[in-house]
């Protein structure tokens, strides 16, 4: 074997796999969108911010993570819920290219 | 006129650290204090046999000598070899925490965000670690018994009477493991924190399992032999596994199986330039 064939080699061999990193980045981001709102814990998504945002009245009741009746001023939840999200999902974007960069060997 | 500050909850991290022949626990401890000031900024109580060794950022350090943890309880670690931790004293937590509301951490719990203090508002009584995830999505837990597993590596507790009936009801599990294993169909013949939790949180939820006491996410956790970490591009995190491929991942809390890493030169300069940074 040349030495170039063996350096190639060693290099595939340190090489990071792509697809692992990108699964443990996803569950993190999964992590990262929990948000603490009157004394209740809720994820953000996609749905959250649909049903706040088609929702009329300025109170209501919403269950968070742990089941638990949480009373929310709609406009004060949905504002603090598309802040999160859109801070969670640009550090996601940029975690994830920076992790595509570095599969190149 | 009533003071606000004292109707505020005393928030804090209490640590157990008891060295073993072969691991230096509070030479770990010192590296996971100072993640935990960096990213949680929460005050520190570390319980160990060995205070000399404990560094600066501690706030308080409990001096255990009555301690259980001075009986080793040997089992067969993630690495199929013979493991002897000094692991006894964890039900005592209640008891000797200073803080209304107290996060427990298992000193190989690296903190590297702020997550967990998401959780300080909504716990009412205790939250408790239910799922890990590897780079594979396979973490061995139980196989013999119907019991959901439990991780006591981190655990959220509130004073509360309930609070207090879980860990009285730890230390009961473990005083009488040989009877709780049984009944609960528990293969391993040694004690293990985890167990003894999972069996506790089991009957205080009237022998049926709750989703009520559970941290809503998953941690990280490396269970192979780990030959090194390190920051690069950009606080990313290069883990070299021993025969595997490195993995690459941004900052997040991380559970390390492997001790051995966490009492080298390299990790403790790893943390260094975490904590250092921004």
């Amino acid at each position: 074997m040349t030495t170039q064939t063996e350096v190639l080699l060693q290099e595939i061999k340190l090489a990071t796999d792509f697809q692992v990193n990108k699964r443990i980045l996803k569950e993190k981001i999964s992590t990262d969108l929990h948000f603490a709102y009157n004394n209740g814990l809720f994820k953000c998504s996609v749905e959250l911010i649909s049903f706040l945002s088609s929702w009329d009245d300025q109170e209501l009741v919403l269950p968070d993570s742990y089941e638990n009746p949480i009373k929310v001023n709609r406009i004060e939840l949905l504002t603090l819920a598309k802040m999160h999200y859109q801070k969670v999902m640009n550090s996601w974007l940029d975690e994830y290219d920076r992790l595509k960069k570095i599969r190149k060997i | 006129m009533i003071d606000s500050k004292k109707l505020e909850k005393s928030k804090g991290v209490v640590l157990f650290a008891f060295n073993t022949k072969n691991i230096n626990y509070v030479k770990i401890a010192n590296q996971t204090g100072k993640l935990i000031q960096k990213f949680l900024n929460l005050p520190i109580t570390l319980i160990t046999d060995s205070p000399d060794q404990a560094s600066d950022f501690f706030d308080n350090i409990i001096l255990y000598e009555k301690h259980l943890s001075k009986k080793e309880n040997t089992r067969i670690g993630y690495n199929k070899n013979i493991t002897t931790w000094n692991n006894l004293d964890r039900f005592s937590a209640f008891d000797v925490s200073p803080y209304d509301q107290t996060l427990v951490l298992d000193v190989d719990c690296l903190i590297l965000s702020d997550n967990l203090l998401k959780l300080f508002d909504s716990v009412v009584d205790y939250k408790i670690l239910k799922t890990c995830h590897d780079q594979e999505n396979i973490i061995a837990t139980r196989t013999t018994s119907q019991l959901n597993h439990v991780w006591a590596t981190c655990i959220l507790f509130n004073k509360t009477d309930k609070s207090k009936f879980l860990f009285r009801l730890v230390d009961k599990i473990q005083s009488n493991y040989n009877y709780y294993k049984n009944l609960f169909y528990m293969a391993e013949s040694n004690f293990r924190n985890d167990y003894a939790f999972a069996i506790a949180d089991h009957i205080l939820h009237g022998y049926s399992s709750s989703k009520e006491t559970a941290i809503p996410w998953s941690l990280f956790t490396l269970p192979k032999k780990i030959i090194q970490f390190e920051l690069f591009e950009n606080e990313l995190i290069k883990v070299l596994v021993e025969n595997q491929k490195p993995i690459v991942v941004s900052l997040q809390d991380m559970h390390i199986l492997d001790k051995s890493v966490l009492v080298t030169e390299s990790f403790e300069n790893f943390v260094t330039t975490i904590y250092e940074k921004r």
